[in-house]
This record gives C-alpha cells, structure tokens and sequence, in this order.
C-alpha cells in the first residue's frame, strides 16, 4: 500500500514537471571530486529566482526555469559550495552542465553525512569512502579491483578483504572466526547455502563478472540480521551500468601438474556434463518397490524377482575411474549493459553470460586416520587408516545473470534475476590401508562422485526519495530457489589378501549413494530512513522490518552392494558388467545384489523450516560536536520447525517447533572525529548462532567419505549405567556479546591505517563434540562458554612517502590475531584426563573449534599513470595471504585433534589496456607461487604430525584477454 | 408417556422376531464355531469363534516388560529390536525367529541390551532357531525346505550385550554398527560376573546384514558378556561377517560350531577373558581364528581348546598380532591349502600354545603352514588325537543335518 502511494506521489511530481514545459531547463550531475562518485541530495539553487531543487540518487538534477541566463550555486554538507555563472536557458530546450564537480571542504569532516544510498560501490575508492563515512564497521572490495587483480571469482576477490580468509578456496572466515558465526548475503537479503553442512554460502560460485561489489560487516547495526558474530558478507550483485558496457573475454589456465597429465582421472559422465549438470546418466534406478535380495531369493522368478533384476539392471554399469589426458581451463564471458537517458527517467539493463570449465588432478594425495596407542608412555601416534592416491576434478560453472532498472527523479526500481549452474566430477584411486585394532589388511579403492548445485535468484527492489529527500525508504523482496544433488556417487574397495581380491565385509561393501538438499527461500526487507535535524546537526531515524522463510528438504538413498561369490579380476567395472549380475547363471548365490538402506524407513531424510520476523529501529545522531552515534534495537521472532524421524522411530517430528524465540538485539555505534581525518570507533552489540537446519535434527547421517557418523542435536547422551548424562538433546542459541574499538586515519581519500581491538562473549556456543563411546560418531553440542579477544592492523599506503618515484606504487596489509578460549564439557575433559600421555597436564579449556589464531593479508599492487609506452595502462601486484593453524576437529578419547595447517598463498597478478580506446585488456596471474600445500594434521602430545590430509595444488598461470567494444 | 412409547416399541419388536422365529430356526450354522446351533436352518451371521492362534507374530518395537516367546510358534523381527534394562525375554524350544529384510538402518538383529536378559534354552531335539525371514522354515523343522546353506546376509544377527570389563577407549562403548544415539547399543563395565541370561541349544543362520557403514552384524556378538551368563551349544551357520565375535568380557562358551562364515569364524577384541571349550569350526571365509589384543589399557588373557578346524578354503588359520593374549591347546586343523597360515606369535604377553595338530597336504611340511616358530607347537598327524567331541552338534545342527561333520 505504501508502494502505491509513494508512485502515486512519484507520479504527480513528474505531471507536474512536464507541465511546465515550455520553460527551458538546466540539468547536469554532481560528483564528489575525490571518489568520482556521483551524490545524491545535494542541495541545487537558481540565485537568480531561489528555485531550489535536491539532486536524485544518482547525483542529477533538473531544474525548469523561463528563458534567462542564470547562475546556480551547489551546496553539500562537507564538501566546498560552488556557484556556476553564465548560464543561458533556452525555451524549450535543456542546457546541459553534464559533470558538476564537488571538492571535499577541509575543517567540517565531523559534518560527513553516511550515505547508504545508492552509491556507486564498484571502485576501491567508493568502498574506502564508504567505510570512513559508515558508522558501523566495514570492510568491502569492488568489481574494479577484482578485473585488476584477475579475480576470476568471489572467493579469490575476498582474500584481498582485510581481516578475511578463504578456507578451502571457497568458505569466508571473517576474523578467523569460523563459517558457523559468519553469514552471506545477496543483494542484502538472506540466501541458502549449498552445503547442508555449512552456514555461509560458498563464494567460489561467484565469478566476479556477475558482482559489483563485496561488503563485509564485522559489527552489527541494527538493520543487520543478528545471526553473525565474525562479519555479514554481502555480495552486490551488478545491476545499473553507469556507462555502456559491451565486453567480452575469454582466459585459459594452466597448471603444470593437473593439465596435460595422461593420468588425469576421470569417468564416464552424461552428455550435458559440460553445461554443468547431468543428463539422467546418474539417475536413481528405483525410489519405490524396492524389494530386498531376501524377498526374492526364495522366488527368484516371481514378481518381486523380476522387479529386483529389472532394478539391477538400470544401474548404471560404470564402477571404475579412467586415466587419460586433462585438458586446461578455460572460460568465456560476455557483459552487456547499457543505460538511456530520457528526460524524466532513465533506465538500464545489464546481462552477463559466464562459463568455465577447471579441471584439477590431484596426486599423491594423502587421508589418514591416528589413534593414540593404548600405552600411556608411548606419544607417537598409531596409524588406524591410510589413503593414499589420485583424484581428478573438473568443474563447470555457468551463471548467468539479467536485470533491469528504472530510475526517475526520486526512485529506483531493479529486477534481477540470477541463476548459477555448477556441476563437479570427481574420481579417484586409492590405496587403503587399514591397521585399526588388530584388522589389519591392505586394498584399493575407486571413489566416483558427481555433484550438481544450483541457485536461481530474483530480486525485485526499489528505493525512494520523498519528501524533499527527507525520506528514504528501500524494500527488496527475494525468492530464491537452490538445489544440491549428488546423484550416484559410486565407491569400490578391494582387498588385497595373498595376492587375491575380495570384496568382503573386513573392508567394507561397494556403494551407491544419492543425496538430494532443495531448500525453498523467500526474503523480504524494507528500509525507512528520515533525514532531518537533532543537537542542530544533522540526524537520522531509521526503521524497518524483514521476514524470512526459509524450507529445506533433504534426503539421501543409498544401495549397498553385496558381491556374492563373483570371480573378481580387479577393474569395478565388472561389478556391473551383465555376466556378473546375480543370478549368475541361475546360482541364486552368486553375482552382484544389492540392498536398499532407505526401504522402509529413511532416517536421513528430513523436512525444516525457519521463519524469522525481524523489526529494528536506530537513530543516527551528533549529540555533541565531533561525536556520532548510532544506538539501536533490533527484535527477532524466530521459528524453526523438522519433521522427521531417528532411526528406530522412537522419535518422530512432525513439523514441529524445535527452537522458538524472541529476542531483542541492542546495537551501539559510536564515532568520535579526532580530526577532520581520524575517527575513533566503538561498538557493542548483541547477536546470536543459531543451530543449523541438520543440527537441531534426529538425523543419523554417516558420511561415506570421511567414515563419520553425524548426530542430530535433539538426541540426548545418556549412560544408564553409570547414570551420566552428558547432553539432554535441547540444542540451542548461543548468544554472542561483541565489543569493538577501533582508531582509523585517512590522511588523504584511498589510504588508511587503522588499529583495533576486539573482545567476544560466547554464551553456549555450539561445537561438534565426538561421542566418547563411539568412534568418528559427532554430535553438536551446547559447550561451556567460550571468549575470543583479537586485534586488527590494517594500512593501504602509497609509496610516494618512500620517494616521489615510487608513487605508482601502493602497500596494503593487514593482520588479525585472537586468542579464542573455551570451557571443556564434562565428557571431553575426562576423556582427555584419562588419554593423556605420560607428563602431559590436561587444561579445563582449549582453542574453540573453527578459530584461527591469526591471519595476514598483504600486497604491493603497482598502478601505472604514464599516457605512453609499454607502462601505460599497466597495473601489476603481488598478494600474499594465510591463516595460522586452525582446530578443525575437536579429539576425544583415543582421537587426537585435527588442525588445518596455515596455507601460505602468494599471487602475482598484472594486466595491462590496449587500443586507442584502451578497448582490450590482457592480464596474467600466477597463483600459489610459494608452491604450497594444502595440509591438515593431527597433532598429540610430543608426538609427531600426521596427516590427516594432504593435497597438492601446485601452481596455476592464467591468461585472459578481454575486449570491449 | 415416553417411558409407555418404549415399552410398547420394544414388545412389538419381542412379537416381531417370535413370529419369524416360530417360522424357521435361525442361529448360527456353522459347526467350526463356538455357538453352533444344530437346530438352526438358517443362519442369523451370529457365530462366534475361538480366537485363532496366531502362529507367526511380529515384534516391531523394543521388549520393554517381561516377555515369552512360545514353543511352537514364529516370531518376526521387523527392525532392530532391543530387550531393554531390567527386562527378561524367554524363548521356549523350539521357537523360531527369523530377522525381516532390511539394511542399514533397517537391518534386523535382536540386542540383549546391557541389563537385559535372554533366556533361550532349547533342547537337542528342539533348538531354538534365528534365520531370515526368506527361510520357510517352521517350528520342529531343522532344515530350510527353502533356502540353500550357503546363502548370507539375508537378516542381521544375535547381539548380546554386558556389564562385564573390556579393554577399549572408554569403559563402556557402542558396539559397531548402532548409532550412538541409542542407549541399548552400550557394553562394558565393570562386573565380571555379569548375567546376561541363558542361550543353549541356539542355531543362528543366514545373518550378517550391514545394519552401520561397513558395519555388518556377526551371527553372535558377544560384547562385554559376563561369566554369569551360559552359553553353551551354539551353531553359527553362513553369516556374511563373523561367526561368533568376543568384543572383551568374561563369558565362557561350550559346545560351539562355526559353518561357512563370509568372515573370521572365531574373532575375539579388547581382552576378552573367557574359554571357548570343545568347538568345530569349518571355514570359507577369512581367518578360522581372528585373535586381537587389548585396545585400552586394560588386560585379559582367553583361551581356546579342544577344537577341531576343518580350513576349507578360508584365508588363513591364525591370525595373531604382537599384543595377542591367548593359550590355545588340543586344537586340531585339516583339509589346508598353500597360503593358509598361522600366521606370528605374540610378543607383548606370554602365550601358551601346546598339543596342536595339523594333518597336512601331501608335500608340504609344518612351517609352511605354521609361521614364526609356532610349528613347534603343532604335531602334523594322519589322524588326530586332539580335538573337538562332534557328539554334542548331532541331531541338532543344520551342519550336522546337511552332513558336513562327517570329516571329524
């Protein structure tokens, strides 16, 4: 209903404005000198008559007047007033001032006004001047930065964040802490992820052509949604081209240990495999009348006998993973976009077509399992399991993105619709060896794997300026559609026992797994913010809501093989080949059979729901001179509702409230201007972790890869024997109490040094806690409090301070290290009391799970300013980045824990303009110089690493070209 | 003039059915049921019959009260049933129980959980026989009129579970396979003399579903069992896993056969302390003899005599690891094939192995077969003069009944 009025109220304006006509008109746009920004609300005003009229959003004005020649003067808080004479209006016609220049005042920078407008967020500048103008602090990088750098996609732009790591090449860690206390957003509003086992969306599936920029909040304000405690990562996604683009590259990869390699490993997929998804290659042969090998063996030739070999035969028959040549990566992109100026509106479109293709090939790969001996005395660590060998991986993303905006006067309106298509091959061949208690025996493996995840997402949004731009409302409704299938994923392992193969129960049966997530998405937010005026400065009250829904489905359906007596020749193949198919030759006892886990129950299946109402309220203001503050409150009404079931039936859900509550949110921000250039900040604020979607669950979901079982967070761990309960199933929030200070100087637009501090409470926080009594079996927990208390340094300086040579020249670093600490539970502290080594102490707390100790962001970035020559257009820049060994799983008993070791990347990147019109860029990257590994260890008292696993990425050298046109 | 309106309905209905009465006889006509009429001509639907005992009953949750399965009868497990803490179940001879089809989470198998109690005693001429459901099997038969006895993997198996001590990661532990979210699948402790009821004359067949990832159910797994409890005359025929497997405890156990397992036919873990006295174990699968140390620090030695192996192609003899703790003696082995073996001695306790034999193939000698020094244990024989008393399995053995002990 507000919509409407608002467009009505739009609507007449523009009547009006058409109405008068016949007079002539002065229009133009203003742009902050320094960031090149345009800015909107600047206060326009013909001397002559004192007609005054506010720039829109996107900085232009357009103002009637009688034919004359007039003088208009701009005033903006903050930046130096000018006054352009001699301007001469025609009847009926438009002068045309085009760029109106504003100049940053000196003196009155306690006066900056936050704009969180529609701001031109696509270049560094237009990020760091963001952030000095924020309130709250942020942290951002923008499409300008990535095309310079050759990011090729979101998660390889965000190393370059300060205070940010990627872990695994995909997931953000913002402050080290870990995915469970950070939080993604699109275009502002929630988005499903794509990994049942993660909160924050992978960042890999991004390529950067479809972003404009990245904002990372790290400290909450009460427009934010609460859950997040590191930062809220918030990738904007391109919608309003500000000039006409028309682009198109093309770059190629090459990595000297995964491309070109005769033994790349790979297997036979579905035609569409390069589109990104599969073709029904994969397809499951049977959901429903799905008899066992029992019901028919006794009647082999009955129906149900039929049925069973007509579902033996649909399997698909490849088992076996194929050595031949990899190719190189590869990917294509084109942009198109162009916007068009009428006189009362302007509108705009944008499409970007992207694909790639990646293929890497991973050797010598190493998985291990260590236990801790049985012997007290003895350290060194026993080895349980070992997988050693070679896995390939190809990699298709397809993304498309279109939107469309409308602007007029006082509003923007955006439609945008996005759809990502990845699609990941994988196989791999392992030698297994396994020496766990006494079973000892060696084999080989062949791990076939193919996942398919999509998101398809619509933005409708728009904002408006009314009254005199003293009202600024924005809205955003966003449905979201994202799917993530695993279908088929195949896996044989043969023992090796005197020179004969068996596929037995020792080693484990062969399997055939589909995993299938949807999860149904649909956000919405409204924005109303009123400019106006308190202590005689300026002043804002902001208000609003937001309402989420969020349904997920999920469900895994595997088939175990049972080899019956077939003479095995070693190639898995044969599992699957016709003459081996049960009954072989009618012997009832011999040839491959299989067995239905998911009939008649399927315990790994379940159905959630969250629904989460949010209202906030702030007000910005300067109670005294030189100081802002923003305090506010936010309120969240959250529901979370599972059906589902654990494995006997005991407890079965259906669509019930497992988690429900209301919570307020206080917010504080406070900046003091020291100087015209340095602020200092503080801020606390209350947020909340909230138990995933499979954590507040009665699932029992093993995972056939890692060999470990996860446990819902609704069952409780009780030992009747000994009458300990060690968990009573009530998984819940943690609430987190966040504490920042933060002194930051800016002494000119694009450079920075700031140093902060930061203290946070963990109240119940949640940690995968392994079972005492069972091996590899996890279940999340409420844990003792935890506490975590870091600093931050950050500087972007030109070298021109070195010397004047040097000016093209610019460093940035940042460092963040914490110290995180957390209680252990009862069950954990035991377990490590009685495992202990001989002369090791046993403490009451350790590391908190997912918290890396400290990381480092580092880069000389070189940006030519020459009009000639080789060096023009040439920007160049050598980045480093690493995180210090992070806990990643949590030991008990006679399992040691689990640490990812730091990973030290060092990229180079240059690029460089051709052209008369600099219409063709070439660049160059060369990624992981240092030639390092990505490792993760276990680690005891006094005892030697292990691995835990060990890959080797190599080195990769990517050339793209991109014309423009 | 309600109450006279009634009265009068009701004597004119009286009246009604006295007319159609006096006409022809009716009642119930048919002479199964319990209120025959024989005067009746026609019938009125009004029989009544005895309650038709049901002869095959399906047991579809946990035995949480006191329970008896009766002679006679076939009971279904339709998933993982459990005999609950404080609980008795008693199966009468003869009962047979066979295990629904299902997998994983849906495997079938019935856990004495710690606390409980199995009182299964059968007799020689009627054990008490665990099979699949796809056996047609009935009470008082011996043999599948069916099911050939080589089929595997068809139902879970027999899981009993103790107070008694093991030697693990913790003092109690979850027996593989069981979630660690259900309670009954917990054993360990510490009382050895722990009771975990009676199992005599018990035949378990055609088990060793999966019921975890790679976790498939042995015919009969004995975890932390204690040696108040008897188990004696046990048959353990075509389970896809082990036979019978010792996961620490105390029990003892007589008169136990082991027919043509997919696994190891004897399997013992985390110190098991009991004996297994007088025993036939007739291969095919992995190892006849899977015999491991401790896993935790506590210790615990078992023994294994009077015992006949027949090796019948299965992977090895013995296996032993350097933390082996076991005397073995007055075993006897036969029917060997190059690359069995015994396979090293113990080295971390002291072992007593003494009076074994071996009747060996022709051209082969001791240390072939037995490696690491154990040949000097091992007398090679034509014919034995150690091993097990077949008498016992006679008559009630499905490998008896299919002729396999004529060798021994």
């Amino acid at each position: 209903m507000q919509t409407v009025k608002i467009s009505l109220a739009l609507f007449f304006t523009l009547i009006t404005l058409a109405l008068s006509a016949q007079n002539g008109f002065i229009k133009g746009t203003v742009f902050d000198d320094a960031t090149s920004e345009t800015i909107p609300s600047v206060k326009v005003t013909v001397i002559e008559n004192d007609k005054k009229a506010l720039t829109n959003l996107d900085g232009e004005f357009n103002i009637s007047v009688s034919a004359g020649t007039y003088s208009i003067k701009f005033d903006f808080p903050s930046l130096e007033s000018i006054v352009i004479n001699d301007i001469i209006v025609k009847s009926g016609e438009t002068t045309d001032l085009k760029e109106i220049r504003l100049k940053e005042v000196v003196n009155e920078f306690e006066e900056v006004v936050t704009i969180t407008a529609d701001r031109t967020k696509n270049n560094e500048t237009a990020v760091l001047s963001m952030k000095m103008k924020k309130t709250n602090m942020i942290d951002g990088i923008s499409s300008e930065t990535f095309k310079k750098m050759g990011d090729s996609d979101g998660a390889s732009a965000m190393k370059r964040v300060p205070g940010v790591s990627v872990v695994g090449g995909k997931y953000v860690y913002v402050r080290g802490l870990g995915d469970r206390y950070n939080k993604t957003m699109l275009n502002g509003v929630d988005i499903p992820g794509l990994d049942p086992d993660r909160n924050t969306l992978q960042m890999d599936i991004f390529p950067t052509s479809v972003i404009d920029n990245i904002i990372v909040n790290k400290t909450f304000v009460a427009e934010l949604p609460a859950d997040f405690t590191g930062g809220v990562v918030d990738i904007a996604l391109k919608s309003f081209p500000s000039k006409k683009i028309r682009s198109v590259s093309a770059s190629g990869t090459f990595n000297p240990l995964y491309h070109f390699n005769d033994n790349y490993l790979n297997y036979e997929g579905g035609g569409t495999d390069f589109l990104g998804f599969d073709d029904g290659t994969r397809e499951i042969p049977a959901i429903s009348n799905v008899p066992f090998f029992a019901q028919v063996v006794g009647d082999p030739s009955g129906e149900d006998g039929t049925r069973y070999t007509e579902i033996l035969n649909k399997f698909n028959p490849t088992m076996a993973a194929l050595r031949e040549k990899s190719m190189m990566d590869f990917s294509l992109s084109a942009s198109l976009g162009d916007q068009f100026k009428k006189e009362k509106y302007t509108y705009g479109y944008n499409f970007v077509l992207s694909y790639s293709n990646s293929t890497q090939y991973y050797q010598d790969v190493e998985y291990g399992r260590y236990g801790l001996s049985g012997d007290a005395d003895v350290t060194e660590m026993d080895v349980r399991e070992l997988q050693t060998g070679d896995y390939g991986v190809n990699n298709i993303l397809l993304s498309t993105l279109a939107g469309v905006s409308l602007k007029t006067l006082n509003s923007k309106y955006t439609i945008n619709f996005l759809h990502l298509q990845n699609g990941e091959s994988k196989a791999g061949i392992f030698d297994y060896y396994n020496a766990d208690q006494g079973a000892i025996f060696y084999g080989y493996q062949h791990n076939l794997e193919y996942s398919q995840r999509s998101i398809s997402n619509l933005l409708i949004s728009g904002s408006h300026s009314i009254y005199n731009s003293k009202w600024d409302v924005e809205w955003k409704i966003s449905p979201t559609l994202s799917k993530i299938v695993d279908p088929d994923i195949r896996f044989t392992r043969y023992e090796e026992r005197d020179e004969k193969l068996i596929i037995s129960t020792e080693a484990g049966f062969p399997e055939r797994i589909w995993r299938d997530l949807e999860e149904r998405n649909i956000a919405g937010v409204t924005h109303i913010t009123r400019t106006g005026k308190a202590f005689s400065r300026e002043a804002k009250i902001k208000f609003g809501g937001g309402y989420t829904y969020k349904e997920r489905d999920f469900s895994i359906s595997k088939f175990a093989l049972n080899i019956r007596n077939v003479d095995l020749n070693g190639n898995p193949d044969e599992l699957f080949s016709p003459e081996n198919l049960w009954p072989i030759n009618g012997d009832l006892n011999a040839g491959t059979t299989y067995e239905a886990a998911f009939v008649p129950t399927n315990p790994n299946r379940f159905n959630s729901s969250i629904q989460n109402i949010a209202s906030y309220a702030s007000t910005e203001l300067s109670p005294i001179n030189r100081l802002k503050a923003i305090i506010g409150v936010r309120m969240e009404y959250y529901t979370h509702r599972y059906t589902g079931q654990d494995q006997l039936g005991v407890n079965v859900l259906n669509d019930e409230i497992v988690l429900q509550n209301l919570n307020i949110f206080p917010s504080i921000n406070f900046v003091y201007t020291i100087t015209e250039k340095q602020n200092l900040r503080f801020s606390y604020g209350n947020t909340v972790a909230r138990p995933s979607f499979k954590e507040l669950s009665y699932a029992e979901i093993s995972d056939p890869l890692t060999g470990r079982t996860f446990i819902g967070g609704l069952f409780k761990d009780e030992n009747p024997n000994t009458g300990i309960a060690y968990w009573d199933g009530n998984l819940t929030t943690t609430d987190i109490h966040n504490f920042d200070l933060r002194w930051e100087i800016f002494p000119q637009i694009g450079r920075t040094i700031s140093v902060s501090a930061f203290y946070k409470k963990f109240l119940n926080p949640i940690e995968m806690i392994q079972f005492a009594t069972q091996a590899g079996a996890f279940q999340p927990r409420n844990v003792g409090d935890g506490q975590i208390i870091g600093g931050e340094i950050e500087m972007r300086q030109n070298l021109d301070i070195i010397s004047e040579k040097l000016k093209a020249f610019s460093f940035t670093m940042n460092f963040t290290y914490t110290e995180s600490k957390i209680e252990l539970s009862a069950t954990e502290y035991e377990s490590r009391v009685a495992n202990a080594r001989t002369g090791q102490e046993v403490k009451t707390y350790r590391d908190m799970a997912g918290q890396a100790p400290y990381l480092i962001n580092g880069g000389i970035s070189y940006k030519s300013s020459k009009e000639k020559g080789f060096l023009k257009g040439l920007d160049a820049g050598l980045f480093y980045n690493v995180q210090g060994q992070t806990l990643l799983f949590v030991g008990i008993v006679d399992r040691p824990d689990i640490y990812t070791k730091e990973f030290h990347s060092l990229n180079m990147n240059a690029s460089k303009t051709f052209g008369k019109k600099d219409q063709m860029q070439v660049s160059l990257k060369i990624s992981n110089i240092l030639n390092d590994k990505q490792e993760a260890v276990f680690k005891s008292y006094n005892a030697e690493e292990q691995y835990f696993s060990k890959l080797t990425i190599g080195q990769n050298y990517k050339l793209k070209f991109t014309y423009n046109f | 003039m309600k109450n006279v309106n009634l009265k009068l309905s009701v004597l004119m209905l009286s009246a009604l059915t006295l007319g159609a009465v006096s006409c022809k006889k009716e009642g119930c006509t048919d002479s199964t049921a319990t209120n025959y009429d024989d005067k009746a001509k026609d019938d009125d639907g009004s029989c009544t019959y005895a309650a038709v005992e049901e002869t095959t009953l399906n047991v579809t949750s946990n035995i949480t009260a006191n329970t008896t399965w009766e002679t006679g009868k076939v009971y279904v497990l339709k998933s993982r049933i459990a005999v609950v803490d404080g609980v008795t179940l008693t199966i009468e001879p003869g009962v047979v129980i066979k295990g629904d089809v299902g997998t994983g989470a849906n495997a079938t198998a019935l856990i004495i959980a710690q606390g409980g109690k199995i009182m299964a005693e059968g007799t020689a001429a009627s054990p008490i026989i665990f099979t699949s459901t796809a056996d047609n099997i009935m009470p008082g038969e011996i043999t599948s009129p069916n099911l050939s006895a080589d089929l595997n993997g068809l139902w879970g198996g027999l899981i009993v579970l103790g107070k008694a001590p093991i030697s693990a990661d913790a003092a109690s532990v979850q027996i593989e396979g069981i979630p660690a979210s259900d309670a009954n699948g917990l054993y360990g402790g510490s009382i050895a003399d722990d009771n975990s009821g009676i199992i005599k004359y018990v035949s378990i067949r055609h088990g060793g579903a999966n019921i975890g990832e790679g976790n498939e159910i042995n015919g009969l797994t004995l975890g932390g069992v204690g040696s108040g409890t008897t188990i004696e005359y046990v048959e353990i025929v075509s389970n896809q896993d082990d036979g019978i497997e010792f996961f620490g405890g105390t029990v003892n156990v007589t008169n136990a056969l082991v027919y043509n397992v997919g696994d190891d036919a004897i399997d013992t873990d985390q110190a098991w302390s009991g004996t297994l006295d007088n025993f036939i174990v007739i291969g095919g699968g992995d190892e006849c003899f899977e015999l491991d140390g401790p896993e935790g620090t506590a210790g615990g030695k078992h023994t294994i005599k009077n015992g006949s192996v027949k090796a019948n192609g299965s992977d090895g003899l013995v296996d032993l690891d350097a933390n082996s703790h076991v005397d073995m003696s007055n075993v006897y082995f036969f029917d060997l094939t190059a690359g069995q073996d015994f396979d090293e001695l113990p080295r971390d306790f002291t072992c007593v192995f003494s009076n074994l034999e071996a009747t060996l193939p022709a051209s082969t000698v001791l240390t072939d077969f037995f490696k690491d020094g154990s040949d000097a244990f091992v007398t090679s024989v034509t014919t034995n003069t150690v091993g097990a008393n077949k008498s016992v399995f006679a008559t009630w053995t499905l490998t008896d009944a299919s002729g396999e002990l004529a060798d021994f």
